[in-house]
């Protein structure tokens, strides 16, 4: 499907894409600063030691995973090692910004299939209930600036211009960028994944979430509401099983890569490091505080419960919103990101462009404004670089100033993801019942309550 | 749930939610009323604290001192010489030092720095001495400073002080007993060059001695062999302080030696009294004095801060007192001795806390809230300033592109400005800028009445609105984020933006005394302001302009960041009060009566359609 875009869009991307480009070429001190920070990247995803680990290749034609220092999977490295022999620069800039691009270009796509799915669902309700209600027509009228960042009433999704100015504007997105961290690449196929979800390329999109797995293990939980998507559509189990069956010989067929550098190794270095927990770094998850060494022989424990706890969501998500599939992976996911071992600031950043897409229609339903919840999301993040300096630089902080922030940093996630489940259980709620919504300019909703 | 659904229906059952929105305003200046008073509070009995050993390593004055009569004779011989030198050129002088420690056993260096603003008449280049000397018992990796310059901070010739530490470290090297090395500095004086010195051994220097626990500077100006008492500076830059256990021990040393301990310069005269004032002084010249760190003249410790180095200095005061000289060195004696004790870096104590009286501290955890409670303040004036008006949740929101864009502007200029200030540091005439800044900061201060009168500059009121929303909250992260680092700065700041509370949005309803107000209220808190208010209540400083070339330099010279914290966030926030207090609001077209916001209501009274 090709983008429809205005011209403004279109100069805005393109400029996106070389600034990426030229930034960490010219500002390479910038990069390696927020590479070595933990807000940006862990060792897992780290440009750094994936630096190292093709040098490793390369240069000294060893192993990289004899050692414990390359937690990347193979896949990756031997993906650089094709295309950037030589290990210069300029390739790997434009790796990246080809990647962001890529990301930019199929969010828009994915907004615009979902307006269009949208669009059909109501049409098709319109018909159904046609008889027995007059419902209020969506006026499309793009009126007065005030409304310019909703592009139609009644809740539906942005408008591309205001997506290509989030994801060129933000902040964190910038950041997230310019650490290079390889998370970008599995945010890359979680988006290439819904795409093809919605253009209903299945076995597609069961590759793209077998590779976004194999990168980095927690998405493999999504296939129970990629599955149940599927299923929606075709209703048919036999193809659910076949699918199934895809997932498990494209993941097998990833893994003969595997062999190449001694299966028990990648193993080892690439999924049970963070299966296990292997590494205690400091970072913005929930995990690593309990692995310290005061509670060291509760270890076995704690990798049990979180490891139970980052998955246990996943099949009530999909269970009870089984109807809103979309729903269903947005939670998921979400709930990925909340619980993952080492999250970086890449994982908020696909957060809030899921968002941005499938969640907008559920914004006006929110009880906590996502602004507030912004504001707030930005003091902590300021406190968790300086608990941060105040730790490791100046010695006169510790570990709890800085779990305590990374608390707070997760509780707002959590917040917004049952914020979220909440909009939208409302949301069918007012549908079921057939009660209007007049999204006017008092946002004259009747709002419930839980009791 | 069913609390929080009580809660929510009884705000509901009261209309509360509607009468606490009208109340903002006042409840925010209540909340800092509150914070003030909590600092207030503090020196009250059973508000505080003792102070005690928190480390038990450290044992301070456990072992018998032997720094006494028979030194004496050695320190008088060095003292003798050491007057001679102070006519000598700087080189000349470590010459002399250099024969002595390295006749000790001491390894010998100079180091060589450059002057980064140099107005002295002697040349951009200065040395500094310093002498190693190795344990007999350590492993070599960590090592305690003995810090003497050449010049005290009140630009005495640091005589005793001088003499102190070469017969010091005669004595230092006759004992057997020390586990981590020792290092003899002698700076030139004890701002930059000190500083220098620091960044000099953790960077580049050839000769070193491990990582540096501890560090003392000694300061003895007088050549006579008596003193009344010792004064005790803890404060380092950028909110840093040495582990409070470091000055427990120099407190508790200096007292089991028979001194006086006087902390932010107290005078003698108040030592023997420990009043609720008393301990108030203390406490507020405390945050005083960390809070214009960098700004005002050094203290020496200053210097060492940033590596992890507990430091203190130690100054003899007074000449006729009943105290010798031989006593002072034993406390530095002690210490050392406390500090040898160590087997693990200091970590036991407080990092964070103020003291009240020698004996007397606050930690922070009890004094933190007093910043958060104001800046929980300037939240409420935000959402105040963001729902008492004529406009709907979605009008207001409808500003929001604009508002961000000017905002960004403000603040970009602003870094702009001070960051190209900071280049040119060593071509500017202080005189001219100091000027500058202050009559700059008088005009604009008096913007909201030069706007009312002739120039009528007139905005969307939304955009003020929500402009001056997003300016107290943008002071709240400014106060909630510095606060965790540097309480000191954070306070003062928020204290000094209190007038920005009664900066309000003109309209032709409110008073006609409102542009007044805004005027004064934007004087008073202007950054520039506070420079007039430094050099007129503290007198430390010789002219305006010394303090805002101190401000200017101590980045390149100290990395103290206090003129970041200016340009990055106070003086932002109060361009942005001089646009909100000045611009006329366009009179409004359409008044929309403002109507009452939804109302919650449970899901029983729903009402659903009929099918």
């Amino acid at each position: 499907m090709m983008l429809e875009l205005d011209v403004r869009s279109y100069l805005i991307i393109a400029i996106n894409f070389l600034v990426k480009l030229w930034v960490p070429l010219y500002f390479s001190r910038l990069s390696t600063f927020l590479d070595n920070s933990i807000l940006f990247s862990t060792f897992i995803n780290s440009f750094k030691s994936l630096k190292e680990g093709l040098f490793l290749i390369n240069k000294l034609e060893i192993n990289p995973y004899d050692g414990d220092i390359i937690n990347h999977p193979p896949l990756l490295l031997s993906f650089f090692t094709l295309l950037n022999r030589d290990n210069s620069d300029f390739i790997y800039e434009l790796i990246y910004a080809i990647t962001d691009s890529i990301i930019l270009v199929k969010l828009l796509n994915f907004n615009n299939l979902l307006k269009e799915k949208n669009k059909n669902e109501k049409e098709f309700n319109d018909e159904d209930y046609e008889n027995e209600f007059r419902n209020e027509k969506i006026d499309e009228i793009n009126n007065d600036n005030d409304n310019k960042i909703r592009n139609d009433r009644n809740g539906d999704y942005f408008h591309d211009f205001n997506v290509v100015l989030f994801y060129c504007f933000n902040p964190l997105i910038l950041l997230s960028f310019f650490s290079k961290s390889t998370i970008i690449f599995t945010n890359l196929f979680i988006i290439l994944m819904l795409n093809n979800l919605l253009t209903k390329n299945y076995t597609l999109s069961i590759l793209q979430l077998s590779i976004c797995s194999y990168l980095s293990y927690f998405p493999l939980y999504l296939i129970f509401p990629i599955l149940n998507y599927i299923y929606q559509d075709i209703k048919s189990i036999k193809k659910i099983i076949k699918y199934l069956i895809f997932f498990i010989i494209f993941i097998l067929l990833l893994s003969t890569l595997n062999f190449c550098f001694g299966f028990q190794k990648v193993i080892n270095n690439c999924y049970l490091s963070i299966i296990l927990f292997k590494k205690i770094q400091p970072n913005l998850g929930l995990w690593w505080y309990f692995f310290i060494e005061i509670f060291e022989f509760f270890n076995n424990f704690y990798i049990g419960l979180f490891n139970m706890y980052s998955f246990i969501m996943i099949l009530p998500f999909t269970y009870k919103f089984n109807k809103e599939p979309m729903i269903s992976l947005f939670l998921c996911i979400s709930w990925i990101i909340l619980t993952k071992n080492y999250p970086v600031i890449g994982d908020l950043n696909m957060f809030s462009l899921l968002i941005l897409t499938i969640g907008s229609p559920l914004i006006n339903f929110l009880q906590i404004p996502l602004l507030l919840i912004n504001i707030v999301l930005f003091v902590v993040l300021v406190l968790l670089v300086l608990f941060y300096y105040l730790w490791m630089d100046l010695n006169s902080g510790n570990s709890n100033f800085f779990y305590g922030v990374g608390l707070v940093y997760n509780i707002l996630i959590g917040f917004a993801i049952i914020d979220f489940t909440w909009s939208q259980l409302s949301k069918t709620w007012y549908e079921e019942n057939h009660i209007e919504i007049h999204d006017d300019e008092e946002r004259k909703i009747i709002k419930l309550t839980q009791i | 749930m069913a609390l929080i659904e009580k809660i929510r229906r009884a705000f509901e059952r009261y209309d509360l939610v509607p009468k606490l929105k009208k109340s903002l305003s006042s409840i925010s200046i209540l909340l800092t009323i509150v914070g003030i008073v909590w600092i207030l509070v503090l020196p009250i009995k059973g508000q505080f604290r003792n102070t005690y050993i928190s480390e038990n390593a450290l044992m301070p004055s456990q072992a018998y001192s032997f720094f006494r009569e028979s030194e004496w004779n050695i320190l008088r011989g060095y003292r003798s010489e050491v007057v001679k030198l102070e006519s000598l050129p700087i080189t000349a002088r470590n010459d002399v030092l250099e024969i002595w420690l390295k006749s000790l056993g001491y390894k010998t260096s100079k180091h060589q720095y450059h002057e980064l603003h140099s107005n002295k008449s002697s040349g951009d280049t200065g040395e500094n001495f310093y002498a190693i000397m190795h344990a007999p018992r350590g492993d070599d990796t960590e090592a305690m400073v003995l810090a003497a310059p050449w010049v005290t901070s009140d630009g005495e010739f640091n005589t005793g002080g001088i003499s102190l530490a070469v017969s010091m470290a005669n004595y230092f090297s006759r004992l057997s007993i020390w586990s981590k090395n020792i290092i003899i500095l002698i700076p030139e004086d004890n701002k930059y060059a000190l500083r220098s010195w620091v960044e000099a051994y953790h960077n580049s220097l050839d000769k070193t001695a491990g990582s540096i626990e501890s560090a003392i500077v000694m300061e003895y100006p007088s050549d006579g062999d008596h003193l009344e008492y010792i004064e005790v500076e803890y404060e380092g830059l950028n909110g840093q302080l040495p582990n409070l256990d470091f000055v427990n021990c120099a407190v508790f040393i200096g007292e089991h030696e028979g001194f006086k301990i006087s902390l932010q310069n107290t005078p003698v005269s108040k030592l023997t009294s420990n009043t609720y004032f008393d301990r108030l002084a203390i406490l507020l010249k405390g945050i005083k004095n960390l809070a214009i760190s960098g700004v005002r003249k050094s203290n020496g410790c200053e210097s060492f801060s940033g590596w992890n180095i507990q430091s203190i200095t130690i100054r003899a005061k007074g000449v006729n007192g009943s105290h010798d000289i031989t006593k002072y060195g034993r406390v530095v004696e002690a210490l050392f001795r406390s500090v040898n004790n160590l087997l693990e870096k200091f970590h036991q104590s407080f990092f964070f806390y103020l003291m009240l009286q020698p004996r007397n501290f606050v930690s922070i955890g009890t004094y933190l809230p007093s910043v958060g409670i104001i800046a929980v303040g300037f939240a409420f004036m935000s959402l105040n300033s963001f729902f008492n008006n004529s406009f709907t949740y979605s009008q207001m929101i409808g500003g929001l592109e604009k508002m961000c864009i000017t905002f960004l502007v403000v603040i970009i200029s602003s870094i702009i400005f001070g960051i190209s200030l900071l280049v040119s540091t060593n071509h500017i005439n202080y005189n001219l800028l100091t000027q500058f800044l202050i009559s700059s900061c008088v005009l604009m201060s008096l913007m909201p009445i030069i706007n009312l009168q002739t120039i009528k500059i007139t905005a969307k009121p939304t955009f003020l609105y929500l402009f001056q929303s997003a300016s107290y909250l943008y002071i709240t992260m400014l106060a909630a984020s510095l606060s965790v680092v540097h309480f000191a700065l954070a306070f003062s700041i928020a204290v000094l933006c209190l007038p920005l509370l009664f900066v309000k949005v003109q309209q032709t309803t409110m008073i006609k005394l409102q542009p007044f107000i805004n005027s004064i209220a934007l004087l008073l808190s202007c950054p520039w302001f506070s420079i007039v208010l430094l050099y007129y209540s503290l007198k430390d400083f010789d002219s305006m302009s010394s303090i805002t070339r101190n401000l200017l330099t101590s980045w390149s010279e100290l990395q103290s960041w206090t003129w970041f914290v200016i340009i990055f966030g106070w003086l932002p926030a109060w361009l942005c009060f001089v646009i909100t207090g000045s611009i006329l609001p366009l009179p409004q077209v359409e008044h929309a009566e403002r109507k009452k916001l939804p109302v919650i209501t449970s899901s029983s009274s729903i009402k659903k359609k009929e099918k």
